[in-house]
């Protein structure tokens, strides 16, 4: 057994949740997915929870891995000031085929294995049109 | 080797396509269904489906049957997915060697009594079912591999 990890799906508003449910219904229950609703009512205050957030995960127990929706959105970017001080994983633009592949396979993972991911074209968006196999290419049998 | 056979209407999609073959670490997945196997449209989105790094086949009935031999001496894990009870039950009497098959989705239609939470089951169905059950195989609902087990009784 190698490293755990832990994420943190941390969005706008309910999206985190909504990514939450669909992983609940396509993969079942994950125990090392929490998610982060910002901004769901008008007390809420990003710095202290990601401080929370970071106060209370132990590092050497698990790898963080922080997934944001958004390059240069607000939880993105409260998320970038905290890199010089917590060593977590940040990462954004986060979709659901990157995030399940995260969660079934993410065991003692380093920078590298991270990125690979990342740039894994099954995970990235997609034009489906241009995506048509061929007719009969079926693996032989 | 075969890891899993499972009953399920929407054939491969996310259950299938991550989580199970992800559990089996399947290799290889064989479709098993008449109506995918003569579609040419359904195949192609199957084959978008399919996970990387997995091979995937789908047959009809009679040829999966016709192929089992070869399949038996494969080095692959491999996950076999039915898209209905009827073909599960028509390749189960020609090749009875499972001990247990899951229904992992069977969608609700007109006159279905419901046996689980996604497992629907017309009078066609129960009847296709009871074979498959006299053949000594037994049935279990469940949906992922987190999620219960339950054994399914007519």
């Amino acid at each position: 057994m190698g490293k755990k990890i832990k994420v943190i799906m941390a969005t706008h508003g309910y999206l985190a949740d909504g990514f939450a449910g669909v992983i609940k219904m396509i993969v079942g229950e994950m125990e090392n997915l929490t998610t982060l609703c910002c901004y769901t009512n008008p007390d809420f205050d990003l710095d202290e929870t990601i401080q929370n957030v970071m106060e209370h995960h132990d590092f050497e127990d698990a790898d963080l891995v922080v997934c944001t929706d958004i390059m240069g959105g607000s939880v993105n970017n409260g998320f970038v000031k905290w890199m010089e001080k917590y060593p977590f994983h940040l990462v954004t633009n986060t979709n659901l085929a990157f995030l399940i592949d995260l969660l079934l396979t993410g065991e003692n993972l380093d920078s590298d294995a991270l990125k690979e991911k990342i740039q894994d074209p099954q995970a990235a968006v997609s034009y489906v049109n241009d995506h048509i196999p061929a007719g009969d290419d079926l693996d032989i049998l | 080797m075969v890891k899993g056979v499972r009953v399920d209407h929407r054939l491969v999609h996310g259950q299938v396509a991550f989580t199970w073959t992800h559990f089996y670490a399947a290799t290889r997945i064989i479709v098993i269904d008449d109506k995918a196997a003569g579609d040419e449209f359904q195949k192609m989105a199957l084959k978008m489906a399919k996970p990387a790094g997995c091979k995937l086949n789908i047959f009809t009935v009679e040829q999966a049957l016709s192929k089992m031999a070869k399949v038996e001496e494969l080095k692959d894990s491999i996950f076999i997915v039915f898209g209905c009870t009827r073909d599960a039950a028509r390749f189960l009497e020609g090749y009875p060697k499972f001990k247990e098959l899951n229904y992992g989705g069977i969608a609700k239609k007109e006159g279905s009594k419901a046996f689980g939470e996604v497992v629907y089951l017309n009078s066609q169905e129960i009847a296709d079912t009871q074979r498959i059950l006299d053949l000594g195989i037994s049935i279990y609902m469940q949906q992922l591999p987190t999620t219960k087990k339950v054994l399914l009784k007519l």
